[in-house]
């Protein structure tokens, strides 16, 4: 006897069906796309291309966003631009002073240095910031010098001059990819407050850290935290947790500035 | 047809021009809007090689969480929208 299958029901039993079909395309993508980010020379291609065009485009929407605050300026009221002016001229007046002071110390470091036949040992390239960790999930900060500039991986870099921030991970022709120290999991040797006791600080992301200390240790809010590597201020303690049962103190630091309002970093180029 | 390739066009650039909430938010609105938006898995791959790190503490050390979102996102709105619109 002739068997005959009906058309439908051949298709039922070896056509997946488009719901089928649509997962199994989702996986074949996200695989490709696992692939893409994992193998070094295909993400560095990648990467590259991308590098190429995203710098132009974020120098171009931040002068949008600087007009845009400009126009704005214009039309505030004039009260508020006056009080705003105030408030700048004694914050700036302020700064002067500190800078002084700090210009002084320099100074100072520099002639013991040239003593001691020790000269300074770093080359700053100042970097202005393209995109930073408001903008992203990610710590980390874009700037627009890159391999062209001295800059290379592993890199410092540092704000203002003194607070540590983080270190280039990666490098292109004119723009590079700093990776904060308080990177979520990110881990650092530290010395914590006066008395310079050693920890590993964890990264808690956004200027956040953790650093556990032995019980006794002599630590309190405000004290200083410098990175080990450099010797370089990392952050000023804000919190610190004592409970009975545990042998360690928890501190809680974060850098003394506002990542969100960070402009321009300087990185120290090897020599 | 038109309008995804607009939307396509204003989900990428946002990946460079928005913060990445605003990127989160115009992904969400797509994966509703059309079928099977599979965009904003490309896009969440733009945003984790444009600011993603190696040694970062995610899978394998390397930042995947804006593909990660993007499948999850595609998936959970591929069954919702299956589910409600049946």
């Amino acid at each position: 006897m002739k068997t005959t299958y009906r058309r439908d029901d051949f298709k039922k039993r070896f056509v997946a069906s488009a719901p089928q079909k649509r997962v199994g395309v989702l996986i074949v993508l996200f695989v490709l796309v696992i692939i893409m980010l994992f193998v070094p020379f295909v993400r560095g291609v990648i990467s590259r291309g991308l590098y190429v065009i995203a710098p132009p485009l974020w120098t171009f929407g931040a002068a949008v966003g600087e007009s845009w605050d400009s126009w704005w300026g214009l039309i505030s009221s004039k009260q508020t631009l006056i009080s705003e002016n105030n408030t700048l001229r004694e914050e700036l007046s302020r700064m002067e002073v500190l800078v002084l002071d700090r210009n002084a110390l320099a100074e100072e470091v520099t002639r013991l240095e040239e003593t001691l036949g020790r000269p300074g040992s770093d080359n700053r390239v100042l970097g202005r910031v393209l995109a930073g960790p408001g903008w992203s999930p990610y710590d980390t900060f874009i700037i627009d010098v890159g391999a062209e500039h001295g800059i290379a991986v592993a890199d410092v870099v540092v704000y203002a001059g003194a607070g540590t921030i983080g270190e280039i991970v990666e490098v292109y022709p004119e723009s590079s990819k700093v990776k904060l120290y308080s990177s979520p999991g990110e881990e650092n040797a530290v010395l914590v407050g006066e008395r310079l006791a050693p920890a590993v600080a964890r990264g808690r992301g956004m200027g956040n850290f953790i650093v556990d200390v032995s019980r006794g240790s002599v630590v309190a809010s405000g004290d200083r935290v410098v990175l080990v590597k450099g010797k370089l201020t990392l952050g000023i303690v804000g919190l610190v947790e004592e409970k009975s049962a545990e042998p360690v103190i928890h501190v809680y630091f974060r850098t003394p500035f506002n990542l969100a309002n960070v402009h321009s970093l300087e990185v120290l180029v090897k020599k | 047809m038109m309008k995804r390739v607009v939307f396509d066009i204003l989900l990428f650039g946002s990946v460079f021009f928005v913060p990445w909430w605003g990127v989160f938010a115009l992904a969400l609105y797509g994966a509703w809007r059309f079928s099977f938006y599979y965009e904003i898995l490309i896009a969440g791959f733009c945003l984790d090689i444009l600011y993603g790190a190696t040694g970062m503490p995610f899978i394998f050390g390397f930042g995947v969480l804006g593909m990660v979102c993007g499948a999850a996102m595609l998936l959970v709105f591929e069954r919702v929208k299956q589910e409600v619109r049946s």
